[in-house]
């Protein structure tokens, strides 16, 4: 497999760049042609870009996963265009572990017809809606449909692939082939729309050889209703609804809930999904109302999220909460001073199953003044505070958790454009702190960090030329270890010769650390390289060479080198 | 009244001696999660060993118990009565580990139970709190106790915690940051609720190959990231000029994974927290 290809991929290469002379007349000929016709247009437009990269990475000092390692990738993407279809093919092949449910190797197109039909193939993330299909990666096929008012879109694939275990690799987690369908059906356009979706994704119990004691991994299934919504009133008010409930079952081989209690309508509800012991339904809902003008905007949102709502048709996202969020911004004086605001208030244990219920109050502000082109500077404050109060059980004291994560930062950038010459000044600041309220857990958790940046870059226009210096001092603080890395760091970079079609770029970074771990004290130093050249040739084929070099001394004394080719064509 | 005396005495003794006939241990393997009812049909979850300690052959049930310290219980019947019996041979230790050779003595139809809303357990998982399975062996006929009663016969307590995974707080999801002359970022995540101590954050990032590749499933399949550290006890991560460089115009993910070092506490999620992806300008 890894040999076609390869050969596929340097015929296309090497077609392309010894192609140059007679391509080049034909584009001569084509642009002869549309410049004594020029209302002709091409019956057919290819363009695209592939990248071929391989590398080295060495890592010594320290333990596994950073050893040795010589990964190569293949990525590529391949846009056909005529008058009435887009084409876009990408693709994507690494050697890096491929044992993963979802491989890292893929190969994917959604061509568009006309702005109202899509097709689907191959690897491809399709998103419904945030509480039923959004966005899960799958292999398969589908189809999505916008012919005036009706919307209409159905997808099925194979959601993850088949993993058998392995004792020989006990990091392989065996995992069972998952395959299902999503339907959505709808009225309205692509900005105003009320949709109606369903998806049901199930494992297959057989698609792998696992002892029955084998308790990590369930064969698993689910049923997932949703609804969404989306209008917009004169480019002004928006509003959003999205709303799901699921049925999700943890383990298909436990016993169907019908057998000993009665369901109504189980003949017509098992024909469907059939409810099982541990089989559990929640419900997610959001919704936002949104307001946009010149001087103003804002969002009013709405989110509610049952504990473990879960579908296969979405990654991972906070569930167990209900939150009120509101967003409000100011832009003044023409946009030159601009006041973003946002105020969150959650909670947690929305069914009361937790001990304590977690509330979470998030706000920030920033400021952003920039009164002409050449100075700007920007203020920021925010704080993620979390508070306990009584769930299912009264809140010990002791136990309970107060803490306020606050971060303030402050940039300030000037910037001075000569005729042929651009100096930019910056400085920055962060301060973050977690601070906890609960005295006795206090000195445990507490910790503080501060960071000062200063830089400097020169850039000449004519020449070509960059030249940048920083000096970073970073301090952290907690309980028992305190750390302090300070120094500078220096870039250079350089086009050469006649057409800019070399780069030469390089960073040269040392800092000084001092780490004081109770009353044990390490100095050290990291030295940290890096250099870049690429090498654009026949226009479209472009040769980069990468290395960098990380070495570390002090508490863990390590080096990391890391090296890469890659090899770019544009057509 | 010496009569009543030894009446009691000898009725008491003659229960110790029945109590003693069986010996019943239970075990339950950690982590655990929320959905105990799961565990009576999961294989290798439950361990029960069953001891014959008399020379005679017993013939016997079982009854079982789930009681927590919040109040909430479920019990087997006190009717009920399996179709055969288990039979223990003189000196005799089963151990079962898969529930469907047992009997169905936490079946829905042969338990009873608190004042709790059995839907919403069937749909959401038992509450937290701190958890006993006690299992207990009668006698098939005259349903006299045969091995010790509570808390005898019962697991180790079974701790039950929704452990929400990390948050995020810093980068936003989808933001872009300005890393223009080696700005130093910082990334900031929320404390584990639900977990008082011993957790440990493992911080990995990843270069995406480009802006349409599906961050989740990347950054499950890359074996070696753009950086990656581990045992961190902060909830912050400075990513300064000691860490590798990042690239304008690339787009990163990263995600913050939670580990209980004491290895008994199930993470929601496995303990990773949502893929957070960023671009950096």
């Amino acid at each position: 497999m890894k040999t076609i290809i390869f050969t596929f991929v340097f015929s296309l290469i090497f077609t392309k760049i010894f192609a140059k002379d007679s391509t080049q007349n034909k584009v001569d000929s084509v642009k002869i042609k549309v410049d004594s016709v020029k209302t002709v247009e091409p019956k057919l437009t290819i363009s695209g870009d592939l990248t071929i990269s391989t590398g080295y990475y060495k890592m010594s000092g320290l333990d596994a996963p950073r050893g040795q390692f010589n990964p190569y990738g293949i990525s590529g993407k391949l846009m056909l265009k005529s008058k009435n279809w887009i084409v876009p093919i990408s693709m994507i092949y690494s050697s890096q572990n491929n044992s993963f449910r979802q491989p890292y190797n893929q190969v994917g197109s959604s061509p568009l017809y006309k702005n109202w039909l899509v097709l689907h193939g191959g690897y491809r993330n399709v998103y419904f809606s945030p509480f039923t299909l959004a966005g899960h990666t799958f292999l398969g096929s589908g189809i999505e449909l916008n012919p005036k008012k009706f919307r209409f879109g159905f997808i099925y694939g194979k959601f993850n692939r088949a993993i058998e275990g392995n004792f020989a690799e006990p990091d392989r987690i065996p995992f069972f082939k998952r395959t299902g369908f999503a339907s959505r059906i709808g009225v309205g356009t692509k900005i105003n729309y009320l949709d109606l979706i369903v998806l049901k994704v199930a494992d297959d119990v057989n698609s792998i050889s696992l002892s029955p004691d084998y308790k990590y991994i369930k064969p698993a299934e689910n049923l997932a209703l949703g609804i969404s919504a989306r209008l917009k009133i004169k480019k002004k008010f928006s509003f959003e609804l999205d709303g799901s409930a699921s049925a999700f079952t943890r383990d298909i081989r436990t016993e169907a809930i019908g057998e000993f209690v009665n369901i109504r309508f189980y003949d017509a509800i098992k024909k469907v999904f059939i409810p099982r012991v541990s089989t559990q339904l929640s419900t997610a809902l959001q919704s936002a109302i949104g307001y946009k003008s010149k001087v103003f905007s804002g969002k009013i949102q709405y989110k509610r999220i049952e504990p473990e709502f879960k579908t296969m048709g979405a990654y991972y996202f906070q569930n167990d909460i209900e939150s009120y969020t509101f967003n409000p911004n100011l832009s003044l004086f023409k946009s030159k001073l601009k006041l973003n605001t946002s105020i969150g208030l959650q909670h947690d244990n929305l069914l009361n199953q937790k001990k304590v219920e977690t509330n979470r109050l998030i706000g920030s502000a920033a400021i952003v003044y920039a009164p002409n082109e050449n100075f700007s500077m920007d203020f920021l404050f925010s704080n993620y505070g979390i508070t306990q109060k009584a769930g299912y059980l009264p809140l010990i004291d002791t136990l309970k958790i107060a803490q306020n994560n606050k971060t303030l930062s402050l940039n300030s950038m000037y910037m001075k454009i000569g005729e042929s010459n651009m100096q930019t000044f910056m400085v920055s600041a962060i301060y973050q702190e977690l601070q906890d309220l609960n005295s006795r857990t206090a000195i445990f958790n507490e910790n503080q960090n501060w960071n000062y940046n200063a830089s400097y870059s020169f850039q000449n226009l004519i020449s070509n030329f960059d030249f940048s210096l920083n000096y970073s001092y970073t301090l952290t603080k907690s309980i028992d270890i305190e750390s302090v890395f300070h120094g500078p760091t220096c870039s250079i970079s350089k086009l050469f010769l006649k057409n800019n079609n070399l780069t030469l770029r390089s960073n040269f970074g040392y800092m000084l650390s001092k780490q004081t771990i109770l009353d044990f004290q390490e100095k050290g130093n990291v030295l940290n390289l890096s250099s870049d050249v690429s090498y654009t040739f026949f226009k479209k084929n472009t040769l980069s060479l990468n290395w960098s070099l990380i070495k570390n001394k002090g508490l863990q004394d390590f080096s990391e080198n890391r090296g890469t080719i890659e090899y770019n064509l544009t057509f | 009244m010496k009569k009543y005396i030894l009446l009691i005495i000898s009725t008491l003794a003659i229960s110790i001696c029945n109590a003693q006939q069986v010996s019943v241990s239970v075990s339950v393997a950690p982590p655990y999660t929320p959905y105990m009812l799961d565990y009576v049909f999961s294989a290798g979850k439950l361990t029960l060993q069953i001891k014959n300690n008399t020379r005679q052959i017993q013939q016997i049930k079982l009854v079982g118990s789930i009681i927590g310290d919040n109040g909430l219980w479920v019990k087997t019947k006190p009717n009920f009565q399996p179709t055969k019996p288990i039979i223990l041979n003189p000196n005799e230790i089963k151990i079962f580990k898969n529930w469907q050779e047992l009997q169905d003595f936490f079946d829905g139809n042969n338990v009873e139970y608190s004042e709790i809303n059995v839907e919403a357990i069937a749909r959401n998982g038992f509450p937290e709190g701190t958890y006993n399975i006690c299992i207990r062996a009668l006698d098939f006929v005259t349903n006299s106790l045969l091995s010790f009663d509570e808390p005898l016969g019962c697991s180790n307590p079974i701790s039950i915690r929704y452990v929400e995974p990390p948050v995020i707080i810093f980068p936003k999801d989808e933001e872009i940051i300005n890393i223009a002359n080696h700005q130093v970022l910082m990334f900031n995540w929320s404390n584990v609720i639900g977990l008082a101590r011993g957790v440990n954050y493992t911080f990995k990032l990843v270069e995406l190959p480009d802006e349409e590749v599906n961050a989740n499933a990347y950054i499950e399949s890359v074996t070696i990231p753009l950086f990656e550290q581990k045992n961190i006890r902060a909830t912050t991560l400075i990513y300064g000029n000691n860490m590798p460089i990042l690239k304008s115009n690339k787009k990163y993910a990263v995600r913050i994974t939670a580990f209980d070092s004491e290895k008994k506490v199930a993470f929601l999620n496995d303990g990773h927290s949502f893929v957070t992806t960023f671009i950096c300008k």
